[in-house]
């Protein structure tokens, strides 16, 4: 299955190529928009997107008209906007979008809140590819050029985590809280034992790099 | 104690004391002329008898005549002129008593003139009023005895009376005064009761005038009172709205920008990027911070001529501030292969120059903005109105009210291209209101825009 399709409409271009190359980072396929008209004569023409983030205040159609458009082509939407009331908000979700994210936003929160509209609707694509792993998520099955890898359950879903993340680092904390749960009392060298795993059984060494103060970042 | 209540109490102890001071005097006056009349009455009647009597005895009575006959005859004769209240006296001895005194412990009388007592007994005020008469070597008193007690009795009655009609007459004062009090100073209350609803935050309660009176003043007075507060509080609640207003559009605006860097920062920290990525980013962030920086600069500014309340105003050359703006401009106008034409009529209008120069820079950048090279500007002072005039693409009509709101802009994101902020006509705005002066704009979706400065007080 193909790489998820994202499009993204936002008219200040420093915050639209930040989406963007963090997207593209994490494995995502990004059309982007300046532009609201712009964006509404992409999706008539195509109307293959997978999750549409739309900022409200748009020169030629705002996001609120953008909407139309979008329940068309049946793209599920958030909205990414500055305007932090009450009544932006609940327009927003009563017209049908998904989510809604005050700027400043972290990246991190961006593609959480992208892979929890992706499942929700369905549209999670189900093989993730980083470099030659292959991870299922149906089967919950890891091969490594076309040879399957058994791993323990945590190891696992550890390796989703970077895996829906790639090339974007991870804090141990959040690593821990994303796959151990927030109950879990460990210890973040818990973490550490686990990459050091997933290192050997993958052969991972030099793509799961250590960032230093931050964490861990699974490359292509 | 309310005041209507002291008005009236004190007003009331006056009155009554007046009436009564009135009463006792009227009382006093009346009971000794009573008195007067009953003695005057007694003492003539004694008078007249003793001087029939004494006339009479001195007719008969003669010389040779023993004591006891004189005595017979003195009492025969008393007999004729007496009534039950005489008595008649010679020496020690009574001759004649009908009444039922006892003559010697009553009557002190010595002395040959016609003299008066009044006593007591049982009860009763007894006046008793005699005169010697000395007939033939012979001592004679004559006594008239009279029951005055009527007179004092007559005097207690009125003074009752009194009294009653005194104590009638303070109920019905009171209730007179307290209802008239009361209406006189109602004003008052309604005052009072308007007074407390406006310190109670009602600015806009006024209170009726109907007297032309002192209160009717004090009302009048209160009035004007209670319209400075009111357009004061109206004027400093305005204030606050529109502080209110940019801080929540500053914060607002303030958001895009910060989104930048931090999504830069952020990806710069934990994304695989290769170094030319790393370096746009950094670049990005640079110009964001820059652009926070020109928002903090303008922002201040605006804050500054806000605050101003006034600015010292110098009558200056106008055409000498237009040549100085075409010449400040002229590159600009230049690059964008437009043309700047200057006219001008007026010879100087009050202003601070360097404020002003910035507000026209401003319209005529604006202007710029808006026409297509080869276009012409025109900048215009003609009577109390400077002008800027392009042949631009115009404002649509519905945006025209909003253009001097702060980070307000027509085409956000071509503005933002350009390094617009969007403070630029709020600060002009500011900029027009301290020299008494305003903004108004004219336009024509494809036909071009006027903006004109207006000098209200053509000095």
């Amino acid at each position: 299955m193909a790489r998820n399709r994202i499009l993204v409409v936002e008219d200040d271009e420093s915050i639209n190529r930040v989406i963007v190359k963090n997207l593209t980072s994490a494995g995502y396929a990004v059309a982007s928009y300046l532009d609201g008209a712009e964006a509404a004569k992409a999706v008539s023409a195509d109307e293959d997107f997978d999750l549409a983030l739309l900022d409200v205040m748009l020169p030629g159609m705002d996001g609120f008209e953008l909407m139309g458009c979008m329940k068309h082509a049946d793209i599920p939407v958030i909205y990414l906007t500055a305007k932090n009331d009450v009544d932006s908000k609940v327009r927003g979700l009563r017209d049908g979008a998904e989510d809604y994210i005050v700027k400043p936003f972290e990246v991190l929160e961006l593609l959480v809140r992208i892979e929890k509209v992706l499942e929700r609707t369905g549209k999670m694509r189900r093989i993730l590819e980083v470099g030659d792993l292959s991870i299922n998520l149906l089967e919950r099955s890891v091969r490594k050029g076309g040879e399957e890898i058994p791993l323990k359950p945590m190891e696992y879903d550890l390796l989703v985590m970077l895996a829906k993340n790639k090339n974007i680092a991870l804090s141990r904390e959040r690593l821990l809280h994303g796959v151990w749960g927030v109950e879990f009392q460990g210890e973040t060298r818990t973490v550490d034992v686990h990459i050091a795993q997933l290192r050997k059984k993958l052969d991972l060494t030099d793509r799961i790099k250590t960032i230093s103060k931050l964490g861990y970042r699974l490359e292509d | 104690m309310r005041l209507w209540l002291k008005v009236s109490l004190v007003s009331l102890i006056v009155a009554t004391a007046a009436v009564s001071a009135c009463s006792l005097i009227m009382l006093t006056g009346s009971g000794r002329s009573n008195l007067d009349l009953a003695v005057q009455n007694t003492l003539t009647d004694q008078q007249v008898r003793a001087a029939s009597w004494s006339t009479a005895m001195d007719d008969q009575v003669d010389r040779q005549y023993s004591d006891t006959a004189k005595r017979s005859l003195a009492r025969y004769l008393i007999g004729k002129f007496a009534d039950e209240n005489t008595i008649l006296l010679a020496g020690d001895d009574v001759i004649y008593n009908c009444t039922t005194i006892e003559p010697d412990r009553y009557l002190p009388i010595s002395g040959t003139s016609q003299q008066y007592v009044i006593v007591e007994i049982d009860g009763s005020s007894i006046l008793i009023a005699g005169s010697l008469e000395t007939i033939e070597d012979t001592d004679y008193q004559l006594y008239a005895v009279r029951d005055i007690t009527s007179v004092f009795t007559g005097i207690e009655e009125m003074a009752h009376r009194f009294a009653l009609i005194n104590l009638a007459a303070v109920v019905l004062t009171g209730a007179i005064l307290m209802a008239l009090v009361r209406l006189v100073l109602k004003p008052i209350d309604t005052l009072s009761r308007n007074a407390q609803s406006i310190a109670d935050g009602i600015y806009d309660r006024r209170i009726p005038v109907r007297e032309s009176d002192e209160v009717g003043n004090l009302a009048d007075s209160f009035n004007r009172m209670a319209e400075a507060v009111e357009i004061r509080v109206r004027e400093l609640r305005g204030e606050a709205d529109r502080r209110m207003l940019l801080m929540s559009a500053l914060t607002h605006e303030l958001k895009t920008p910060m989104t930048g860097i931090s999504g830069n920062a952020q990806t710069l920290l934990g994304t695989k990027m290769t170094e030319e990525e790393k370096e746009d980013s950094l670049l990005r962030i640079d110009a964001e911070c820059k652009r926070i920086e020109r928002l903090s600069q303008k922002m201040m500014q605006l804050i500054v001529l806000r605050q101003n309340g006034e600015l010292t105003l110098q009558p200056a050359s106008v055409q000498k501030l237009l040549d100085g703006i075409a010449a400040s401009c002229a590159e600009q106008i230049r690059q964008r292969g437009l043309t700047l034409q200057v006219e001008c009529d007026r010879d100087v209008l009050p202003m601070e120059a360097d404020l002003l120069t910035s507000l026209l820079l401003n319209l005529i950048d604006n202007a710029g903005k808006a026409s297509s090279p080869g276009g012409t500007i025109e900048l215009r002072a003609h009577g109390n109105v400077i002008s800027v005039t392009d042949h631009g693409k115009g404002i649509p009509k519905e945006e025209l009210d909003k253009i001097t709101q702060p980070f307000y802009m027509v085409d956000k994101s071509r503005a933002r291209k350009a390094g617009g902020i969007g403070l630029g006509l709020a600060l002009a705005d500011e900029i027009a209101r301290l020299h008494h002066a305003g903004l108004e704009f004219e336009s024509e979706p494809g036909t071009g825009t006027i903006a004109k400065v207006v000098f209200y007080e053509d000095v």
